[in-house]
């Protein structure tokens, strides 16, 4: 499909850009980006995770100047990326290295470490809070000191806690087999042309970014027979992982070398998925895989439902949209749907013209053929 | 400070872009601040050029009499990789360049593959004076008519970037600079004939 550049309605445009801005402001309210920041984390994990841009502070930004609009937010924020230099790769992660705020497992109730509800709306009422309309700093400070005071005491320690992965529990028991790590350099798919199949590594980075509406509903799809996956979560957790950069050659990496450059939030989830396979002899045997999902910030439907589509992908001979690559990976991005759909509403004159005389044409052929 | 640089890297950037869509039109660059734009041994728009264009993703090639201090000095600031001709995106020409290995690389540097033909060498040449003239002849897309310019290269130069462009949309794109913070563009699109 080609496009034939649009010029004209260069004042139209100025002044409905100009209304955009007085719609804005008209109200006279202004809300800071710290305020965004701190009261609307959810929004800002989200905008930073379909973005692939870990920054609270410019998420924040984008939020107020998209309006709160979502797709606006990710677009902004994504053509910003795209200006930045890339100067360092970093380090792999070691989830190990976490600093859990929760981690919660389904599949066990007693798990080394225990499960570690954090902060979550998980076991709550969804009534509305009216006292939120009138809320005051000064109560609120009242409940800050509420809460702390009721905290038990501070121990020092210099032990570091460390909660394994629940599925050490499954391998130790020999259900779940050990793999080798993979060191493949893996692809980056905002700089290559995606041509499928496609390795694990893309997918896995295509998943992550997808609009969390996208990824939920075709992991929902798969769950609800769309699909042959249904999972139990392993383990869901929720923390901050420290990240860093080493300057040296790639010859003499040398890991006390390497600059923390700081931490970005994560949740990730590995779900276990019973999978039927047969031995030589023929006889059906079941085991484990994991489908893996993880995100930027605080988004746990958005990666238990990665992690079911991940599992769905590496199995793409089972015949269900949701194991096809190409139907899940293409479609989950945000910019590109919310971009192509929304592209509609430019100018298609001469594009609608061309299948107005063609439905012409034909009304007119019948109608002569009719007379006759 | 650092804010700045990306700034003025971004008005760079648009520089480029107005001088790649108006291939023959000479563009001066915004002027950088001094410290900046004195960090390398060459034209100040050459250097502007490489803070804009080169960071740890891409790779480039230097073509100079001093190649191995400049491409340190550049490798330094940009966390650009100094790579063979056949490989890099970017190559760099400096006025101190011999013309026999400006050739060889012409000859050898990467010019896309049918599915990626975006995959190619961008030059960044360093000449003199660039003006217009009546040397050579542009003709192509985003130019109206014709453009006549003075560029001082040898007639070999053309005709192996000729032979390089034979098969669209494979090629290269070359710009331009001289000491006088200017660019000018010359992207694979655009036909170059020797006049006269």
């Amino acid at each position: 499909m080609a496009y034939v550049a649009v010029k004209g309605g260069t004042e139209a445009i100025e002044a409905s850009i100009n209304l955009l801005n007085y719609e804005r402001i008209k109200d006279k309210r202004i809300i800071e980006v710290e305020t965004i920041i701190s009261t609307m984390r959810s929004l800002v994990d989200q905008v930073m995770s379909e973005s692939s841009l870990y920054s609270p502070f410019l998420a924040a930004l984008a939020i107020k100047q998209a309006e709160g609009s979502m797709e606006e937010a990710v677009f902004l924020l994504r053509a910003h990326r795209s200006t930045l230099p890339r100067l360092y790769v970093s380090e792999s992660v070691d989830m190990n290295d976490m600093f859990v705020e929760r981690r919660i497992s389904a599949s066990f109730k007693d798990i080394p470490g225990g499960q570690l509800l954090g902060a979550t709306p998980d076991y709550k009422h969804r009534l509305l809070n009216f006292d939120l309309i009138d809320e005051s700093a000064f109560h609120n400070e009242k409940l800050i000191n509420q809460y702390k005071s009721a905290l038990p005491p501070y121990v020092n320690t210099t032990e570091v806690l460390r909660y394994p992965k629940v599925v050490e529990y499954l391998r130790k028991e020999g259900l779940f087999p050990t793999y080798e790590p993979n060191n493949e350099e893996p692809i980056d798919v905002t700089k290559e042309n995606i041509r499928f199949p496609i390795a694990r590594s893309a997918r896995l980075q295509m998943l992550t970014r997808g609009q969390t509406g996208a990824v939920t509903s075709l992991g929902y799809a798969s769950l609800r027979g769309y699909g042959a996956v249904h999972p139990t979560v392993g383990e869901v957790r929720f923390g901050s992982i420290p990240i860093h950069v080493n300057v040296q050659s790639e010859a003499e990496i040398d890991p006390d070398d390497s600059y923390y450059i700081g931490e970005i939030k994560l949740s990730e989830v590995e779900s276990f998925v019973p999978v039927t396979t047969s031995d030589e002899n023929g006889n059906d045997a079941l085991h484990f895989e994991i489908g893996y999902g993880v995100c930027f910030g605080r988004n746990e439907t958005k990666a238990i439902a990665m992690s079911i589509l991940d599992q769905c992908l590496e199995h793409p001979e089972i015949d269900f949209p949701t194991h096809d690559e190409e139907f899940v990976l293409l479609h989950i991005d945000s910019v590109e749907s919310t971009g192509f759909i929304s592209h509609l509403k430019l100018p298609h004159y001469v594009t609608f013209q061309s299948k107005l005389d063609a439905v012409r044409n034909t009304k007119k052929e019948r109608d002569t053929s009719e007379t006759n | 400070m650092v804010t700045d640089q990306v700034h003025y890297t971004q008005n760079v950037y648009r520089d480029v872009l107005n001088a790649m869509s108006r291939p023959g039109d000479i563009v001066c660059l915004v002027e950088a601040d001094s410290s900046f734009a004195k960090t390398f041994n060459c034209f100040r728009a050459t250097s502007s050029l490489l803070f804009t264009l080169l960071d740890h993703d891409v790779t480039y090639h230097l073509i100079s009499d001093d190649s191995v201090n400049m491409s340190t000095m550049i490798t330094a600031y940009t966390l650009a990789r100094h790579v063979p001709v056949e490989e890099a995106d970017f190559i760099i020409v400096l006025m101190d360049a011999q013309e026999s290995e400006v050739e060889h690389a012409l000859k050898t540097c990467k010019v896309g593959t049918l599915r990626d033909p975006h995959l190619s060498a961008t030059w960044i040449v360093e000449t003199e004076p660039l003006q217009l003239g009546k040397e050579i002849k542009l003709t192509g897309p985003g130019i109206e008519t014709e453009t006549l310019l003075q560029v001082q290269l040898a007639q070999t130069f053309w005709d192996i970037r000729k032979e390089r462009l034979s098969e669209f949309p494979l090629g290269l794109d070359i710009i331009f600079t001289n000491r006088r913070n200017e660019v000018l563009c010359m992207p694979r699109t655009t036909i170059v004939e020797k006049v006269g």
